[in-house]
């Protein structure tokens, strides 16, 4: 009788499974998914992300926030070919949009990053970025008691470098930007498109572009090496890409296929910045990666199908 | 009695705590357990979706990496969950669980990058089927004869074929069809061989792409990720049941205990309700007993204590050693007397991001002459041999294939002169290179257009000199300057400025060979220095590539730029033997080439020198050519287009040098204003230009007009003012007579409103203002808009060509129609023809200028020409 005691209930299995659920979406199934109009985060969580974001106390020397590089005005990025970090110096790279960079499948033009709490760690330690160290950036928040009251309600009172990390993730995963003249296409209605831009959409499922710029993101779930047909060299020193991640031979040149969202917004082009027009961009493409030129009205078609995928953030138009 | 019994109710309760609690932790690893068992079943479901998922893609049943991505993704989370769930496991029970679980991660990351080879082959190979359609097609339908389509038409079907069935044989079918394809082609239809050499190239990626996904295929199948996964699931159900039933036997055996215990509690009870009698006697004895035994505990305690204070010391330098081997920011290896590692501390795994379990057992890098040079593992054998121990810096790989520099010091540990222990110490000195780095490239680099700075540039500069005279070779210097680089940032701003000298500074640094340096020498000047040029088509070859690159126009974001550079050449050894005369040659030839018209090169001659001079002393002169009535002024009418009558005329300044005779204007008026002569010598022509014209408005014609040119520095000069109204009181002359010529440049270089307030008020005077050269520079209607403006001065090199240049005829008409438009009057400068005068009088130009009417002339002939 003794034995057959038990003092607690048996835990129920459902809540503490712990284990990602995992949904099959029909969204598979099409080359190009629109993106959702709504995601649920916490309300709380983003505002204080908001407001982290836009600190440059999070910068060694106080004069570098995540927005110097990634202007929200500006198609969450910097229209210069290279972006300044503390102590004026300039990045390697072409500052990337942050606008639905949660649809990445990693972060950074080589995928260095897995995740953006990675990538925001990164970023604010590397000296040439934001320059500072989490014991300075903590002790700097600590001392203001708008986050010390901010971090009290929705992290019960933990500033930590975990906390502060979720809070600028999760305030980049809301940025996304729905409703395109295109997802209102792939919803069905057909009148969001010109016959130009219809036809240029068909170019660019036709010409292959869309083998590589698919999914939600219409790119961001794979690298691929740029130069199929010839080796690309820009005016910069030759950037070896993922390479410099792996060190695998196989992964020279190669670079995260970038998302075409809101890619009219987001000049100039390509990891080097050096492609100041969308109709440049596309030539190069062509060149590089069809082994062949395109004709001028081609390109338009394309260009102009291209700027269709231009969305809307809080429902205004970037 | 009593007490004993209170003993066995506190041992009672304090067993049942225990029960309470064992039951409780049971409880919880019952649900940590769950939770992992969870993490394995959702593991073991994402391997076999991402496998699905492979094989729909290859099926085209779904068209996008989204969904793989995801399940990539959530491998990651969800492994880093298991990961810490399975944390709290006591090691000594799960001791091969780690591994296990290590070996799967570490198969499954190569796994990883196999899907991630396998998409980046899949897409090129798709592109390449979409765009060998397309192109097919494009040529099927152009092809003119139908024997050249049926074959292209033949060459699809056997696409189609290795699709269904990828055997060599139908790849090599393929192939030879190309060929004969492409033979055909280039014998009958030349213009379609093109086209289709671009198709053939997609074939040839799509029938690679296609065995390289399936072997990318084959591979992820063939990964023993799942094997090692289920391994490690077996392992952790195996050890978790066995604890389980520990646990089990401990609850059962405490129960019982409780069991006993409520029995004795229970019988002591009984007892003390019967014997309390017996209690008072007992009680003395036991005192008694008590007072025997006490002194002889008190000596044993005193040496009890004694023991403990020596245990408790060896304790603590034990555990401050474990601390700071736990904790230290060093990597920490032990090694046995063989070098095999037998043991790690965090650090180890943070600096390496190698895991204690996979490098237990082996030989750590440093002592591995696969994994560093021989040569450095013979320095640390002998150094560990002669004093025991060893340090220095050493390369090696980490986990995630970076080559990282670090710090190691070895200690090897001895018993009776035998080494039985190495301790490696390890300390991640990249950051310390990183920025030793930064601190070089800081003192020696150019911040804005990373070039090296006049520092670097200096001492390479001097190795340079040494080398070409070691090997008595020649090397050249050039000097570069933008062209009106600060009407650009005055105009534009900075930002754009500086993105400008950006993209220059990349371009001619993709000019010139490695083994060259470019310099930024401050503001808009570069420095190179090409070494070997004993060749001159070389270097002119080199050169006419740098003046390309500076004049391509450059796009920012805004706008189209359209620069220019001026450079100047010296040779070592011709031109000077040491680096600073190179550079001071350079710059004289740089300062004529922008003589020249900007825009060109010039080598350096030695009359440069004497040019040099020969305007120092030119400046000399003109100080004194006023007092000495060197000057002179020439008067050119202007004529009014309506009736042919003159209606004013320009005063126009001369030099008569001594022993030169005339010296031109445009050789003369640059230097003074150079040396700022050109304000005593514009008030002189202001003066001159005045008496004249008061006197003829009074003795022969009282409405005629005069033009005086004034430069940009006198109007700029605070003084100007008061100098003009002077003369305008000391000549009497008419204020509204007079005009002043100014040109573009005074609006570009300073655009503030002091400029705009002095015109202003020349306006109020009466003045009227012309701008002169109009269409040369930064002609802009925001100018005109803006200043106040009375008349323009159409270039003369606009006029010259007019009669058979269309764009000039457009060109003139449009400023002529805009300039009426804003109520300004024209003057055509440089009429010449007749048939120039016709055309302006037909696009209604207000006023001519040039040698058709008349030349310029002395005071003299002015006043006969008006009054004959």
């Amino acid at each position: 009788m003794f034995f057959a005691l038990n003092f607690f209930d048996e835990p129920e299995h459902a809540s503490v499974l712990g284990a990602p659920e995992i949904k099959y979406d029909i969204s598979a199934a099409v080359a190009i998914a629109p993106i959702p109009f709504n995601i649920s985060l916490n309300p709380d969580k983003v505002l204080l992300g908001k407001l982290l974001f836009y600190d440059p106390r999070l910068s060694g020397d106080n004069s570098v926030s995540c927005a110097s590089c990634h202007n929200l005005a500006t198609g969450g990025t910097i229209r210069t070919a290279k972006v300044v970090g503390i102590n004026n110096q300039l990045s390697t790279r072409n500052s990337p949009t942050l606008f639905n960079s949660a649809f990445n499948f990693t972060q950074l033009w080589d995928g260095k990053f897995n995740t953006l709490e990675q990538q925001i760690e990164a970023v604010i330690l590397s000296p040439s970025v934001m320059g500072s160290d989490w014991l300075s950036v903590l002790d700097k928040l600590k001392q203001d008691p708008e986050y010390v009251k901010a971090f009290a309600l929705i992290y019960e009172d933990v500033i930590n470098k975990k906390s502060v990390k979720d809070a600028i993730a999760t305030f980049e995963r809301s940025l996304i930007t729905p409703n395109s003249r295109f997802d209102q296409y792939l919803r069905g209605d057909t009148n969001a498109l010109t016959a130009q831009e219809e036809e240029g959409y068909q170019l660019f499922s036709s010409l292959g572009c869309i083998s590589c710029h698919q999914g939600i993101n219409i790119g961001g779930n794979l690298f691929q090496k740029i130069g199929l047909f010839k080796d690309y060299k820009s005016n910069a020193d030759v950037d070896l890409g993922r390479f410099g991640v792996t060190g695998d031979e196989n992964d020279r040149h190669v670079f995260k296929v970038p998302s075409l969202r809101n890619v009219a917004q987001t000049a100039p082009y390509f990891h080097d910045g050096t492609v100041k027009t969308l109709e440049d961009a596309i030539k190069l493409m062509a060149d590089y990666q069809l082994g062949r030129e395109i004709s001028a009205a081609e390109t338009t078609k394309i260009s102009a199908f291209l700027k269709t995928l231009s969305g809307t953030y809080l429902g205004e138009a970037l | 009695m009593k007490s004993s019994i209170a003993i066995i109710f506190g041992l009672l309760v304090a067993v049942i705590c225990l029960l309470f609690f064992v039951e409780y932790k049971k409880n919880e690893d019952q649900m940590h357990n769950i939770k992992r068992q969870a993490g394995f079943r959702s593991l073991n479901f994402i391997h076999s979706s991402i496998e699905k998922d492979l094989l729909k893609l290859q099926a085209n049943k779904i068209k996008n990496f989204d969904n793989i991505a995801k399940l990539v993704s959530q491998q990651r989370s969800t492994l880093a969950n298991l990961k810490k769930e399975t944390s709290v496991l006591f090691k000594s029970d799960y001791k091969e669980f780690t591994t296990l679980l290590v070996k799967y991660q570490y198969s499954y990351d190569k796994v990883i990058s196999q899907i991630d080879r396998y998409k980046r082959n899949f897409a090129f190979t798709k592109n390449s089927l979409i765009y060998s359609t397309h192109l097919s097609r494009e040529l099927i339908n152009k092809l003119p004869e139908q024997a050249a389509k049926e074959k292209l038409n033949l060459l699809n079907y056997e696409i189609l074929q290795f699709l269904i069935d990828d055997n060599p044989q139908n790849a090599a079918n393929i192939n030879a069809r190309i060929k004969t394809i492409q033979q055909d082609l280039a014998e009958a239809d030349p213009p379609f061989a093109a086209t289709f050499d671009v198709l053939a190239k997609h074939l040839a990626i799509l029938l690679k792409g296609k065995m390289s996904t399936d072997l990318n295929l084959t591979q992820i199948f063939a990964s023993p990720h799942l094997q090692l996964l289920n391994d490690s699931y077996r392992y952790y159900m195996e050890r978790q049941s066995a604890s389980m039933k520990k646990s089990h036997r401990y609850f059962d055996l405490l129960l019982l205990c409780a069991l006993l215990l409520v029995l004795v509690f229970l019988r002591s009870i009984y007892q003390l309700t019967t014997s309390s009698g017996k209690l008072a006697n007992e009680k003395r004895q036991l005192e008694e007993s008590v007072s025997e035994s006490k002194e002889w505990l008190q000596q044993t305690n005193l040496e009890l204590k004694r023991e403990i204070q020596q245990r408790i010391e060896a304790e603590d330098q034990l555990q401050n050693a474990a601390i700071f081997y736990e904790h230290c920011n060093e990597g920490v290896v032990i090694c046995n007397k063989d070098r095999q590692a037998i043991s790690t501390n965090p650090a180890f795994t943070v600096i390496t991001g190698i895991m204690s379990g996979i490098i237990i057992g082996k030989i750590p890098s440093v002592f591995d002459a696969n994994k560093i040079p021989e040569e450095l593992l013979h320095n640390i054998n002998t150094s560990i041999e002669a004093t025991g121990k060893w340090h220095g810096e050493v390369y090696t790989v980490n986990a995630d294939y970076q080559k990282t520099p670090k710090e190691v010091s070895i200690i090897s540990l001895k018993k009776q002169a035998l080494i039985y222990r190495y301790i490696i110490i390890i300390a991640d000195i990249s950051e310390r290179k990183e920025n030793e780095k930064t601190i070089y490239l800081q003192a020696n680099y150019d911040s804005l257009t990373q070039l090296p700075n006049r520092h670097l540039f200096d001492e390479r500069a001097e190795h340079t000199l040494a080398r070409a005279r070691r090997n008595n070779s020649k090397f050249a210097t050039l000097f570069i300057d933008i062209d009106n680089f600060k009407k650009i940032n005055d105009t534009l701003g900075h930002p754009v400025g500086d993105e400008l000298l950006v993209e220059l500074a990349a371009r001619l640094r993709d000019s010139i060979r490695a083994t060259d340096t470019v310099s930024r020498f401050g503001g808009d000047e570069f420095i190179i220095l090409l070494e070997g040029v004993d060749q001159s088509y070389q270097l002119q070859k080199v050169v006419d590539k740098l003046m390309l690159c500076l004049s391509t126009p450059i796009e920012t974001l805004t706008e189209t730029l359209h620069v220019s550079g001026s450079m100047g050449i010296s040779i070592y050894p011709e031109d000077g033997l040491d680096i600073p005369t190179l550079i001071r040659c350079a710059d004289i030839s740089m300062y004529k080439a922008k003589q020249q018209g900007k825009n060109t090169y010039c080598f350096f001659e030695d009359e440069m020198n004497i040019a040099v001079h020969e305007s120092l002393a030119l400046e000399t002169q003109l100080r004194s050519a006023i007092a000495n009535q060197e000057l002179y002024l020439e008067y050119q009418p202007i004529i009014e287009s309506e009736n042919s009558t003159i209606y004013g005329v320009e005063a126009l300044v001369r030099w008569n040098h001594p022993s030169q005779g005339r010296i031109a204007p445009d050789k003369f008026i640059p230097i003074a204003e150079e040396s700022g002569l050109i304000l005593p010598i514009g008030e002189w022509i202001l003066r001159t230009a005045c008496q004249q014209l008061a006197a003829w408005n009074e003795s022969i014609k009282a409405d005629m007009k005069m033009s005086i040119n004034v430069s940009t520095l006198q109007i700029k000069d605070r003084e100007f003012a008061n100098i003009l109204k002077n003369i305008i009181q000391e000549t009497g002359v008419i204020s509204k007579n007079l005009n002043l010529e100014i040109t573009e440049s005074l609006f570009i270089e300073d655009s503030d409103s002091y400029i705009f307030s002095t015109l202003q008020s020349l306006r109020e005077q009466g003045l009227s203002i012309s701008l002169d050269d109009f269409g040369t520079g930064y002609s802009s209607l925001g100018y005109l808009k803006r200043f106040p403006v009375n008349v323009l001065k159409i270039d003369r090199s606009f006029i010259n060509e007019i009669t058979n240049n269309e764009n000039d005829q457009l060109l003139v008409e449009a400023i002529i129609n805009m300039a009426k438009s804003l109520k300004i009057k024209v003057i055509a400068e440089g009429v010449e023809t007749e048939q120039q005068q016709m055309l302006l009088a037909q696009y209604r130009c207000n006023y001519f200028q040039g040698y058709y009417f008349s030349k310029p002339k002395s005071a003299d002939d002015i006043q006969r020409i008006i009054t004959s």
